[in-house]
């Protein structure tokens, strides 16, 4: 299996009494050139989950596998892309993406693939510009094209267009979907929309919380583009919803008797 | 600048002086406590004419370029140690705020004991008045640079020493600027607290060198200078480099 996830956990806290358990047993298999899309409320642990693959954060146990091989840092066969774009301010937009790579290539090489990945995300023109310059949807878009320069397995998303506008978010996904179908990277796609999960992957894994787990694992069997307005699209995003207002409710009932006892 | 304003700036000098002639024409006060504004205009003239203002600014910019120097190295070094190591920064930091507090002029007298009155001792007072400034804003600097940039930088290999050199130095420019311009700020005052106390030479040293001849025209037209030089390079040189750096790194 590409990307393998087998009776992962994480916990906080160092001590038997004050820890707290994330999720425990995620046991998911990703084939490559998939894309998958992790669905759940808030503090479920699913971006945290996404740090796990990336290396960022630790796994508690468990293991995670790509290609068969441990995880246990970051590495280049990984490339994020966070919800704040976190590009250098101090550098341009073409040293941006060049950035992972300085390392591994000689400068004009590192130059041309950068340009090559601006191309495709559409920014060529901007490659001079400094960041500031540049709208909140560029600014992910440059994110977008830095991740690939690294050529990883694996590009892992974590609420990427969170923090965009409808219009802007609208067309980046169909710039992530040809970017996918050009580039045929795995992508593993953390989202807490609905929509956003069901209109770009080929799978749909939603994640409860409390403890959190994974609920269901959805196929979407859909040509795409994918329009709002289908049958099968809205039959899924019903199914997805019910199974989601009930982690919600959970949540917010749980918080609600927190309340009532802490203040009685 | 628009013009508007600048032509209002300007009248208001005029105005200041005007003022001044006024009262000095009325003769309220003895001449040699309160000179007209030409008695002091031509002191200058004649400062620098004869060359002593410039040998004076000549050495007092050697003192302060020498001594700023010096702070913003040791500055920097204390601020990126004490921002690295959270145990160095809980066993030392709050010294480093209390030292900060301590007027620059208190250190005349110790480095006079340690130095005699040399150049060497006024030197000392201004790296004194401005590293721990430095420091300071270093040490903030360091660890305001967002977990985000490092976490990315991480993602994509550049971690370690690597990731200090490529993320956190160039993250940290804008606060490093913003400590430079403090460093300026409190050397240049320690600087005239070193002088007025030494034996010259300096422009601090010309003030004293006035006053002990009553030649209040020259005490003016020094002040004057020293007025003038601290707001040209602070509104010049660092409110603009300041600003552009912080647009260039979207701190604004």
């Amino acid at each position: 299996m590409f990307l393998r996830f087998e009776k992962v956990a994480k916990r906080f806290g160092d001590t038997p009494e004050n820890q707290f358990e994330v999720f425990s047993d995620i046991d998911i298999d990703i084939e490559e050139n998939q894309f998958v899309s992790i669905l759940g409320p808030s503090g479920c642990g699913k971006s945290t989950l996404l740090s796990m693959v990336a290396g960022l954060e630790g796994i508690s146990s468990g293991t995670i596998q790509l290609e068969g091989e441990d995880i246990d840092r970051p590495g280049p066969d990984r490339g994020m892309v966070f919800q704040q774009p976190s590009l250098f301010p101090w550098l341009t937009v073409r040293e941006n993406v060049m950035f992972p790579l300085k390392k591994n290539m000689s400068k004009k090489e590192a130059q041309s693939r950068a340009d090559h990945f601006l191309k495709m995300v559409h920014l060529s023109k901007f490659r001079s510009n400094y960041t500031y310059e540049l709208s909140g949807g560029m600014q992910q878009r440059v994110a977008i094209a830095r991740a690939l320069a690294m050529d990883p397995k694996v590009l892992l998303m974590d609420e990427p267009f969170g923090a965009l506008d409808e219009q802007t978010r609208h067309i980046l996904h169909k710039e992530l979907l040809s970017i996918w179908e050009d580039t045929q990277k795995t992508i593993l796609f953390v989202t807490h929309s609905i929509q956003e999960a069901i209109k770009l992957s080929d799978r749909v894994i939603v994640m409860g919380t409390r403890p959190g787990q994974i609920i269901a694992d959805f196929h979407v069997d859909a040509p795409r583009p994918r329009e709002r307005d289908d049958e099968y699209v809205i039959s899924l995003e019903k199914q997805v919803m019910e199974l989601l207002e009930k982690e919600i409710n959970k949540v917010l009932k749980e918080e609600l008797d927190d309340e009532a006892v802490s203040t009685s | 600048m628009k013009l508007s304003l600048l032509v209002k700036r300007i009248a208001f000098l005029v105005v200041v002086i005007g003022i001044w002639y006024l009262i000095y024409a009325m003769n309220v006060f003895e001449d040699i406590i309160f000179p007209s504004p030409t008695t002091v205009a031509s002191a200058l003239y004649e400062g620098f004419a004869s060359g002593d203002l410039f040998s004076a600014l000549g050495a007092s910019f050697r003192h302060l370029f020498s001594g700023l120097f010096l702070a913003i190295l040791f500055g920097t070094l204390l601020g990126v140690l004490l921002g690295k190591s959270r145990e160095a920064d809980e066993t030392a930091g709050m010294y480093l705020v209390a030292l900060q507090s301590i007027p620059s002029i208190v250190w005349v007298p110790l480095a006079i004991m340690i130095f005699g009155f040399s150049e060497a001792a006024v030197v000392f007072v201004v790296v004194l008045g401005g590293t721990f400034v430095m420091a300071l804003n270093v040490r903030s600097a360091i660890r305001s640079v967002s977990p985000q940039l490092l976490r990315a930088a991480k993602t994509m290999g550049v971690g370690g020493v690597s990731q200090f050199f490529r993320v956190e130095i160039p993250a940290s420019v804008p606060y490093f600027m913003s400590g430079i311009r403090l460093a300026w700020a409190f050397s240049w005052r320690a600087l005239m607290a070193g002088e007025l106390l030494s034996n010259g030479p300096g422009l601090g040293y010309s003030l004293r060198y006035a006053q002990d001849y009553a030649r209040m025209d020259q005490v003016i037209g020094i002040i004057i200078i020293i007025g003038v030089i601290g707001a040209v390079v602070d509104q010049i040189v660092f409110s603009k480099l300041e600003k552009n750096v912080m647009k260039r790194w979207g701190v604004l």
